[in-house]
């Protein structure tokens, strides 16, 4: 949980309740994305600010943290190809299982043996991709990029495009469109079924998106409103409850940055194989 | 910087990082990583299907073997107690024929001993009647005829067969 933060310093941005002199935990200012990072007692780090074709490309919180994930991504599973020999340590092995989960559990389980191995890469790297970022967000200073509509809205784009492309890929573009209007249905339904099909196609995605962004957002929020009972209510009996509670649900979100990262996957996976074998 | 306003800057590195990250580790990670997996889990399905070859293979030859040991302890069995009849049978063959033999002997002592009893007793018969008759013939040479005499040789070779019968 990154410090507490000094709501008068936020105050004007924020015009919230706690902004009059008093110390307080701001739960929007702590989830919302910043140009700074708050790195107390270190420091607060200012990160630059891009502009680039008219459009703000600023570097912010959540791209550093989401940066940090691609990173250890990469220092993983790179290594971790070039590893010869059959006999796995360490970090390796813990990462090996999630992959062979990942593989078997989540593609092969849905969308079977032989035609899931192309879609092993894609959402292998959705799965982990996610994983880190929750987890990075359960890290002293962490921030959850996850928890921002902007990176899971891109996330679930990215799942729709695989979604749309496996289905164009198996059944071929004119038999893939044509799935928009089921056959046995009368031609007369057409205006009304193609929407209905087109926003069930849409739906899937969106519903990715906020999902993930939901319960990534969801636990940070219960967490902080905890604490910040501590700072409501003015006492320091309440202290001991509350830091248990929170406690709890932080452990409770470890499980759900798992869970969430498996369910993001899974879907794309599910809804992948829905495609490929429209109705 | 409100929580649901998505930020464009933010929408593009996510867009640009996931992009790298996929292509990079699709590349160099995920595939070798699968391919990788792939043949070790061949390799030990094959190392398993080896093992249980082997083993049925193991299985087989013990079988066999045992089968084998089998096979000539009841051969060794059977030639033994094959030997130990051929033993018997030749045993009281043996003892069979001696008591036989032994028998035969005996009969045959048995009979030339009877024989040559009754030669000795015609001998002597014959020799005792001869004598009867020179002394006889010695004491009563003349008053008795020879019908006489012949009469009382013959009363006493029978006297002397009864006595001596």
């Amino acid at each position: 949980m990154t410090a507490f933060t000094t709501a008068i310093q936020h105050g004007a941005e924020h015009a919230d309740e706690a902004a009059h002199g008093e110390q307080g935990v701001d739960v929007v200012h702590h989830l919302a994305d910043s140009h700074v990072l708050e790195l107390e007692p270190i420091g607060t780090f200012h990160l630059p600010q891009w502009e680039l074709f008219g459009l703000d490309v600023s570097i912010t919180k959540y791209t550093v943290y989401m940066w940090l994930a691609a990173a250890l991504m990469l220092l993983i599973f790179l290594p971790m190809a070039r590893r010869r020999g059959s006999v796995h340590t360490g970090v390796y092995n813990l990462f090996e299982a999630l992959f062979v989960y990942v593989r078997d559990e989540i593609v092969y389980a849905n969308i079977g043996r032989e035609d899931g191995r192309p879609y092993v890469p894609f959402i292998a790297t959705l799965f982990f991709f996610i994983l880190f970022m929750n987890l990075l967000g359960l890290v002293p200073f962490g921030a959850t990029a996850t928890g921002n509509l902007a990176v899971t809205g891109v996330l679930a784009l990215f799942s729709f495009g695989a979604i749309q492309a496996s289905g164009i890929a198996a059944n071929g573009p004119v038999k893939y469109a044509r799935s928009l209007m089921p056959e046995g249905i009368p031609l007369v339904l057409a205006p009304v079924m193609i929407p209905i099909e087109l926003i069930g196609h849409i739906a899937k995605p969106f519903a990715l998106m906020v999902r993930l962004f939901a319960n990534m957002t969801a636990g940070h929020v219960v967490i902080l409103s905890l604490l910040g009972l501590i700072f409501i209510i003015h006492s320091y009996l309440v202290a001991p409850i509350a830091v248990a509670f929170s406690i709890f649900i932080y452990l409770l979100e470890i499980l759900i940055a798992f869970i969430q990262a498996y369910i993001f996957a899974t879907l794309t996976a599910v809804f992948i194989q829905l495609t490929r074998h429209p109705h | 910087m409100d929580l649901l306003q998505p930020e464009p800057g933010l929408i593009f590195w996510t867009a640009v990082t996931f992009a790298l990250v996929l292509g990079i580790l699709w590349k160099f990670a995920w595939n070798p990583i699968l391919g990788a997996l792939e043949a070790r889990e061949e390799a030990i399905r094959k190392t398993i299907d080896d093992a249980e070859r082997l083993q049925s293979e193991a299985k087989t030859l013990l079988e066999q073997h045992e089968a084998k040991l089998a096979e000539a302890r009841a051969e060794g069995n059977r030639i033994l107690d094959e030997a130990r009849q051929a033993g018997d049978r030749l045993k009281t063959d043996v003892m069979d024929n001696a008591r036989v033999e032994a028998e035969q002997v005996m009969a045959r002592a048995h009979r030339q001993l009877e024989l040559e009893t009754d030669q000795a007793l015609e001998t002597i018969r014959n020799e005792a009647a001869t004598l009867a008759v020179k002394a006889a013939e010695k004491v009563i040479q003349r008053s008795l005829t020879d019908d006489d005499h012949r009469r009382f040789a013959e009363q006493a070779v029978a006297e002397i067969a009864r006595r001596g019968g």
